[in-house]
């Protein structure tokens, strides 16, 4: 053989060697206290006052605590701290912190660091989520276990704002060590709870190990700590068939998103646990109320009144869902039950008899109406989604077949968002996810436009009472305040509340799962057992 | 030589000015704000306000860029809008991923095709080269997304054989189980054009006279083939290759996602989703040096397959 043709030979043995290894076969490994986590997003930051990104909730929840915590009915929970009192006004905030708690590199942990964080959290530039606080005046610290919350003006979710994710407790200590990199890496972040960040590679796995010191956790869970769980692998896996999959042959053991679609088929096959519950979130259709003909009252009822809901929960939710008379699901503290007889149930002749008497006429029957010269023409804004490319296409033909053109426009998320704040919408798809009635503030309030007030709604009644829902004392008063907005909602027919779907999570048969907290999902996995 | 490589890096230069630009100008010209992505969808106008000021996006786009170009000629790509984090992190840390799959893809890819091409040319006309053409059409007409289920599929949900998804060092031997079936997705994409062009290559020059002289002088064939056949069929082959390489690095965003590899592709599409301006401008900045690179190596290899390439 020749030089050259021998290096040639060997290049290519050492090519196929070289490649021989991937083509060798194995099972993947696993201990029974390691915990993987498919999920389908990753983590921003572990800088919980800089995201408000559901991914990092995930990761905040094992790494941190809140002074308070989120139950699965929605009431509040001790957590860092064990009580609390409100003054007469509203305006006082009392925390008496836990005693014996100490942060994952050893300190222990007193209410200089709740005033640390809540002074930052308030005062750090481009944080997304320091609104949910801005009522908040002073942070005093009298002794190592009371925090005094002094308040411009009442504010009754101000116990929402500290259970949520972004007001986790920070270590001053560790966050002036690391600075800006603080919460981006192993080593940048130190924190009070169950689980410790051991590895990041960012969009493959986040890898946390139990703190074994952890013996305070919130009275939501039945186990206070430390997790049974030794280890929490937190694996990006974005695309749905191989997040399923990866369930299905053991390489993770919970994915909190099952498309509506797999779920009978995963129920046949009976492989999985599947585990359904019902969070607070609401899919709606907006009008834009400065746009005409939406300005017309007639208009947005009749459109109420033409659209088919379950049509769409069958089509488009796989029957998961229920129809949704409003914003409120009926578990929301606050939800007022006079809504379901005022509001709008399926009847397009109704519709069309509206719209005729309205002055819309059709000049040949299927057209679309006209009046005083225009045509009755959306502009429909929405954004690709499994189930948004079902809903358009359904609206659109109801629509039409009231004589009214829709003209859908689909545009990227971050697009969408984007030309809905510069108001280019007449109507468009959007869904929320919420945890108390003050959603209904952060919707219709005046001074929430251009968005996520996306409606034009201004409305000095609203107002009042929406005020008097954050600032009263008297919970009977904020109800009813609550109730109000409710009725003056569905009486304007702002939008089309569409469905409130139903969500699904999948576990391996193994995985002890005792409780969905809402949008919250496993939380601090406290409970959490392999067996 | 030495000459010729200096001009060639100095080419580069305008090269990467041009693409920072159109860069720079595409993502900000764009619909979408980060400001918005950051604060979230239904975050008050203040704080939308108040998160674009932080950012510096309030300034006039030759502001933005003038600060950008100063940074970046002082080594510093910026820090991610969205992760808070140095751009520099993010790309040493993706880069030698979407590196791995994209080099382990070519390998099999060359593994595949040059045998493949080089045997359907040699029997013309065969079962074998019709059998190959047919796998080829066949390989072509099938999207990169398909292919990778379907390997997913077969190899790690029914048989299990390699990991569903996620990436582990190649030093390791379980490295190189997390690779194989997102390498030979992206490879798969390529071997139907590399399998023809060495094939078509291979005919055309085992037609020529000086093959049918070194039969004549009584070579083994496999020498024939490889010596006198295959290198000279190799120029196209090589260019196809470095080509390639360079669209299989930049291309490999479906790949990464199907198999849940933290590499770049996943990364610049995810920070063009999120308008995390630094992040993508780094990341595009990389790839257009690699290209350049890669275009460096394939005039390199060139020399060194036909020795009558001589530069300088």
């Amino acid at each position: 053989m020749q030089p050259r043709d021998r290096l040639f030979v060997s290049v290519f043995l050492a090519l196929t060697l070289l490649a021989m290894p991937a083509l060798v076969s194995g099972a993947p490994g696993g201990s029974a206290p390691t915990f993987t986590y498919a999920r389908t997003g990753e983590t921003e930051t572990l800088d919980p006052e800089k995201t408000t990104a559901v991914a990092s909730a995930e990761a905040d929840f094992l790494i941190y605590d809140t002074l308070v915590s989120l139950d699965t009915d929605y009431t509040y929970k001790p957590s860092l701290a064990e009580k609390w009192v409100i003054s007469p006004d509203g305006k006082t905030y009392t925390f008496t912190l836990r005693s014996g708690v100490r942060w994952q590199s050893g300190k222990p942990f007193t209410s200089a660091d709740v005033k640390y964080t809540l002074d930052r959290w308030r005062t750090l530039k481009g944080s997304p989520s320091s609104f949910a606080i801005s009522a908040i005046d002073t942070v005093d610290a009298p002794n190592p276990q009371t925090v005094v919350l002094h308040l411009k003006t009442p504010l009754s979710v101000l116990l929402d704002g500290l259970a949520g994710p972004f007001s986790s407790i920070l270590n001053p200590d560790a966050v002036q060590k690391a600075d800006a990199d603080y919460g981006t890496g192993v080593g940048k972040v130190d924190g009070t709870g169950p689980f410790i960040l051991r590895e990041w590679v960012r969009n493959d796995r986040m890898v946390l190990a139990r703190n074994p010191d952890y013996r305070w956790g919130p009275p939501v869970f039945k186990n206070q700590g430390p997790a049974h769980l030794g280890t929490v692998i937190l694996k990006v896996i974005t695309q749905d068939a191989p997040r399923l999959a990866a369930v299905q042959v053991g390489e993770a053991q919970y994915t909190p998103s099952v498309p509506p679609q797999e779920v009978d088929r995963l129920a046949k096959e009976g492989t999985l646990q599947l585990i359904r519950y019902q969070d607070l979130n609401t899919e709606f259709i907006g009008f834009k109320l400065g746009h005409k003909p939406l300005d017309d009252l007639k208009v947005r009822q009749a459109i109420n009144y033409g659209i088919n809901k379950r049509e769409i929960i069958a089509g488009a939710y796989y029957g998961l869902g229920e129809p949704a008379d409003e914003v409120l699901g009926r578990s929301t503290p606050g939800y007022w039950s006079g809504v379901e007889k005022i509001a709008y149930d399926y009847d397009p002749s109704r519709a069309k008899r509206i719209l005729d008497e309205d002055g819309w006429k059709q000049p040949s029957p299927g057209a679309i109406r006209v009046k005083d010269g225009k045509p009755l023409s959306l502009l429909f804004l929405w954004t690709p989604g499994p189930e948004a490319n079902s809903i358009v296409p359904l609206v659109q033909a109801e629509l039409r077949g009231l004589g009214i053109e829709v003209r859908p426009r689909s545009l990227e998320l971050t697009a969408f968002f984007a030309a809905l704040r510069a108001g280019e919408h007449d109507i468009f798809l959007i869904g929320v996810q919420y945890t108390t009635a003050d959603v209904l503030y952060f919707y219709f309030k005046s001074t929430q436009r251009p968005a996520p007030n996306r409606f034009d709604w201004a409305d000095p009644e609203t107002d009042k009472y929406l005020d008097i829902s954050r600032t009263s004392t008297s919970e009977t008063e904020r109800m009813a305040a609550y109730q109000k907005v409710q009725e003056i909602i569905v009486n304007n027919a702002l939008w089309v509340p569409l469905v409130h779907a139903k969500r699904v999570v999948a576990a391996s048969k193994n995985l002890v799962v005792p409780k969905i907290y809402n949008a919250n999902q496993l939380y601090k996995m406290l409970d959490l057992e392999l067996k | 030589m030495t000459a010729y490589l200096m001009g060639r890096l100095l080419q580069a230069v305008p090269v990467l000015i041009g693409v920072s630009v159109l860069v720079f100008l595409i993502l900000h010209l764009t619909p979408g704000n980060p400001a918005i992505v950051i604060a979230g969808p239904d975050a008050p106008p203040e704080i939308v306000r108040d998160i674009e000021r932080s950012l510096g996006l309030d300034q006039p786009l030759y502001v933005q860029y003038a600060k950008y170009v100063s940074r970046l000629v002082r080594g510093d790509l910026g820090r991610s809008i969205q992760a808070h984090d140095a751009v520099l992190d993010h790309l040493t840390a993706t880069f030698p991923v979407t590196l791995a799959l994209a080099s382990v893809g070519v390998v099999w890819t060359v593994l595949v095709s040059v045998p493949m091409g080089i045997l359907a040319a040699y029997r013309r006309n065969s079962a074998l080269d019709l059998t190959t053409i047919f796998a080829v059409l066949a390989g072509n007409a099938m999207p990169v997304f398909a292919s990778g289920l379907i390997l997913l599929y077969i190899f790690a949900i029914h048989l299990r054989w390699f990991p569903l998804t996620g990436y582990r060092s190649l030093a390791t031997l379980d490295g190189w189980r997390h690779i194989a079936l997102p390498a030979i997705t992206v490879g798969t994409g390529v071997v139907p054009l590399l399998t023809r062009l060495t094939r078509s290559s291979m005919l055309e020059v085992l037609n020529q006279d000086y093959v049918r002289s070194a039969r004549a002088k009584g070579l083994r064939e496999a020498a024939v083939i490889v010596r006198h056949g295959f290198r000279n069929a190799l120029l196209p082959v090589i260019t196809v290759i470095g080509l390639q390489f360079g669209l299989l690095l930049s291309g490999a965003f479906i790949t990464e996602s199907i198999f849940s590899l933290p590499g770049m592709g996943r990364l610049i599409v995810t920070a063009i989703q999120a308008r995390d301006f630094p992040v993508v401008q780094g990341g595009v900045l990389l790839f257009s040096l690699t290209f350049v690179a890669i275009s460096i190596l394939v005039d390199m290899a060139y020399a060194a397959a036909d020795p009558r390439i001589r530069y300088g």
